[in-house]
């Protein structure tokens, strides 16, 4: 309940021109709590997780090996009441405590959203769903931004097409779990100890969606639009940046799926203008009778549309590459990955649930004059490779309240006149564990 | 509930209709319901023998024959009268609150699981009946 009771601080950085602070949070709890505690059938029920994780980085080029781990645990509390005949209301709270090697604790608001739905709303077949407080909010394209937000979304889903809209704000998710980073000071706001919270900005969409229009495809248009709503200091750039983008997915053939879809972006800032793209493609197969077989083939593409100052602008930082985790942008890679349950023919649950995946990923760099921002990187190469990239899975599902799951693999960077980094990067390996239990 | 029903064909069209029409299902017709669904009662039984047989085993829930039971702990007769294993909690603990968690694990209950809400007739139906398609899968075990 921390974001509740203090005021986020900019620790002086900069002006705030817009102060949500506890309002909107507080009237969503209130409401809802009135109206599960008067609604005359209702639920409630609660549950926790333990998530544990540890993993360490090894490589030549790093001083000493990186080491890392964490626990978090929560609590959902869980309450559901009819409103009327066939209105529901549900709301859900999930505080939660985080030890990391970096910080001794982090109490953290994770979930606090009330759900809302009520049918037929415009018509027999139709539905209104409304969410309302501190979810994970998708954009329509998620490489954009899929991050606990405080916000609100709402659809309406009618015969032959769904209507979606949302928004949300990032200026009281705390700091070290907020990934919302537009601009160069976003980024370095959050290496700060010193700030609490996320940058303070604003994310909106709308979509339209209609399902199974011709051949069982389904095609999405959508706008987003980002705005920080600080006032720049001497020396820094405010960015608000807008998107549109469309995308096309179904099935082909039996077990056979695509998908692809791009999203332009502007992005605007004080005293310049930057356009990019980020699209995708593609084709997933599944074979159930093959050991619950899945492959997918993917490529996907973040750059600029053609300037020297073009770039495709993200808004929650996101990177590429299991092992190389480089940023996403000036980006290329293709990745194939194949999937299966090796023992889906045991007689127990236990075993058949076991699965595996191999991914191997390529990657390249899109403007070969610009150096790639990493570790490593040459700056006077053109080549456009980066590496390729080889990681494998295994996830243990060993109860339906306990999961384990250990991934690995290997990144190596190309130098020489192809490749886009120095000797001075070493093949990177990575292992991963993690194991999630709840009660 | 197509499979349930289809499964369990000795059940009287009499008994049937009067588990759907039941917006809160009782004690009694749940336990005769599963236990014939699962092959360990004859149809002829009554439905206190039905409560009866589970009150004397582990899933006992103290309760009359007519009184109605939760989605939770029809759950939790469900995994008794089907030797469904749980998870690690409800090994520890095999209460209703985690035979219904393993069941919507499971998928067998769909849309909210909340162990202490009711359950009519007709959920109870479609509930066995997934009990039902899983078993004939091998999929319980």
């Amino acid at each position: 309940m921390r974001h509740l009771t203090h005021i986020p601080t900019v620790a002086g950085r900069r002006a705030v021109s817009f102060r949500p602070r506890t309002v909107v949070p507080l009237l969503v709890a209130v409401f809802t709590a009135t109206v599960v505690a008067t609604a005359p059938a209702q639920e409630a029920t609660w549950s926790g997780t333990l998530d544990g994780t540890g993993s360490g980085r090894f490589a030549d080029h790093l001083e000493e090996d990186d080491l890392s781990s964490s626990l978090t645990a929560a609590l959902t509390g869980r309450g559901f009441a009819e409103i009327g005949t066939d209105s529901t209301i549900e709301m859900v709270v999930r505080p939660s405590y985080t030890w990391t090697d970096d910080r001794p604790y982090l109490l953290d608001l994770e979930r606090m959203y009330t759900d809302v739905q009520v049918p037929q709303i415009v018509g027999p077949a139709s539905v209104l769903r409304l969410r309302a407080g501190r979810f994970r909010l998708a954009a329509p394209d998620p490489g954009l931004f899929n991050d606990t937000l405080d916000g609100v979304n709402a659809s309406v889903s009618a015969a032959g097409v769904r209507v979606r809209a949302g928004a949300g704000y990032s200026g009281l998710i705390l700091n070290p779990v907020s990934n919302i980073r537009v601009s160069p000071a976003d980024v370095a706001d959050g290496a700060d100890d010193d700030e609490l919270f996320g940058p303070q900005r604003i994310m909106a969409f709308g979509e339209l969606s209609v399902p199974e229009v011709a051949l069982r495809q389904t095609v999405r248009l959508y706008g987003i639009g980002q705005w920080d709503l600080r006032d720049a200091e001497e020396g820094e750039t405010t960015i608000d940046s807008y998107y549109g983008g469309a995308a096309v997915d179904g099935p082909i053939i039996p077990g056979l799926f695509h998908s692809v879809g791009a999203t332009i972006s502007y992005a605007d800032a004080e005293d310049t203008d930057s356009l990019g793209i980020l699209s995708r493609a593609q084709l997933r197969y599944f074979r159930s009778d093959w050991n619950s077989s899945r492959l997918a083939l993917r490529g996907v593409v973040a750059s600029g549309l053609g300037g020297d100052t073009d770039q495709f602008a993200g808004i929650s930082e996101q990177t590429v590459g299991t092992v190389a985790e480089l940023p996403r942008e000036n980006i290329a890679y293709g990745e194939l990955s194949y999937g299966l349950r090796p023992l889906a023919g045991a007689p127990t649950r236990t075993l058949r649930d076991i699965q595996t995946s191999l991914t191997g990923r390529m990657m390249f760099r899109m403007d070969t004059d610009r150096p790639v921002d990493a570790l490593g990187a040459s700056q006077t190469s053109s080549g456009a490779l980066l590496g390729t990239e080889a990681v494998a899975q295994v996830g243990w599902r060993a109860t339906s309240d306990l999961g384990v799951s250990v991934d690995g693999g290997a990144f190596f960077p190309a130098d020489g006149s192809s490749g886009s980094f120095t000797d001075q990067r070493a093949t990177e390996y990575l292992l991963r564990l993690q194991v999630s239990a709840s009660f | 509930m197509g499979v349930g029903l289809a499964s369990a064909t000795a059940q009287s069209n009499e008994f049937v209709d009067e588990v759907l029409a039941q917006d809160r299902i009782t004690y009694g017709n749940a336990a005769y319901l599963l236990l014939v669904g699962s092959g360990d009662l004859d149809e002829s039984a009554s439905l206190s023998y039905a409560r009866d047989r589970f009150e004397s085993g582990p899933a006992a829930l103290g309760r009359g024959v007519n009184e109605s039971v939760t989605l939770g702990e029809y759950s939790l007769l469900a995994m008794n009268a089907f030797g469904i294993t749980g998870g690690m909690m409800y090994t520890l603990v095999p209460s209703p609150r985690y035979a219904a968690r393993e069941l919507a694990f499971r998928q067998v209950i769909q849309g909210r699981a909340y162990p202490r809400m009711d359950l009519s007739g007709q959920r109870a139906m479609r509930l066995i009946g997934r009990v039902l398609t899983l078993d004939e899968q091998g999929r319980l075990r």
